[in-house]
């Protein structure tokens, strides 16, 4: 970027006049951006059907561009502290401890589609807690 | 820590008082610094298994990415890594990984083998530093 305009903050101890992007909690004069994330859609889907049906789960963004996103999700009941990073397509376990769901996210201009599918064990109380993120920056 | 930075509150809150989770920006902690987003294509070949892309992202440090995928003129992209649920989403390609160096941020396709495929590929590189 040629013109000198823009916002920059250091993390404590370092100097304002560092060249190292890495000194800096916040730095704009880059061409491009810090990463810029929305709250998408948080809820609950109920798995039960998985074992006979494939499910999947909607979450509108409406940005009419293909964002940056990232998928997170646990189960209710015994392992309700497994908060996983299911963004790339994973096997999860369930409240039984055991990996019986398959989830397949993915992104287009509209909405995040997460598809869930049966795995190895048969889902033990089903339902599954879900929170999406949206980044501002455009994959595509 | 010594008392300086920039904060800004969501609506509603008082910037003075606002806890960390009603601002909607505090430089009291680091942030997703974007030093690059990459669009590339990757071709697996007839009677290739196993191909890795190699991408040489100017660092000199081990830095934070993110890699996302699709099949060339589609509109959904997929975060890496992937792997097929057996239902082949893409024609050739079961299984993708990606890991990043001091050099280089690498995307490794594994498949058949049975045709040609090429994929589109999206890379952020960011200034932060993973290994630090």
């Amino acid at each position: 970027m040629s013109d000198d305009w823009g916002m920059k903050v250091t993390k404590d101890t370092k100097s304002v006049t560092s060249t190292d992007k890495r000194d800096y909690s916040v730095h704009t004069e880059d061409f491009l951006n810090i990463l810029r994330i929305e709250t998408g859609g948080a809820g609950t889907i109920d798995l039960n059907d998985l074992r006979f049906n494939i499910q999947t789960l909607t979450i509108a963004h409406g940005f009419g561009y293909i964002p940056y996103f990232k998928f997170f999700g646990y189960f209710s009941g015994a392992h309700s502290t497994n908060l996983f990073d299911i963004t790339c397509p994973s096997e999860i376990i369930d409240s039984a401890g055991n990996p019986s769901v398959y989830v397949f996210p993915v992104i287009d201009a509209t909405n995040l589609v997460v598809t869930f599918y049966h795995a190895l064990f048969t889902p033990a109380n089903n339902i599954l807690h879900y929170h999406s993120y949206f980044g501002r920056d455009q994959l595509v | 820590m010594r008392n300086f930075g920039v904060k800004i509150s969501k609506d509603g809150f008082d910037v003075k008082t606002a806890t960390q989770s009603q601002l909607s920006m505090s430089s009291k902690f680091d942030s997703l610094k974007v030093k690059q987003k990459v669009t590339t294509q990757v071709t697996i070949l007839n009677g290739v298994t196993d191909v890795t892309h190699t991408f040489a992202h100017g660092l000199s440090y081990v830095p934070a990415f993110a890699c996302f995928v699709s099949e060339v003129g589609a509109d959904a992209y997929f975060a890496i890594p992937w792997y097929d649920p057996g239902i082949l989403i893409f024609a050739q390609i079961l299984d993708i990984d990606t890991w990043i160096d001091g050099t280089n941020l690498s995307v490794r396709l594994q498949g058949f083998g049975g045709g040609n495929e090429t994929l589109d590929l999206r890379y952020f590189i960011f200034y932060n530093q993973l290994d630090s």
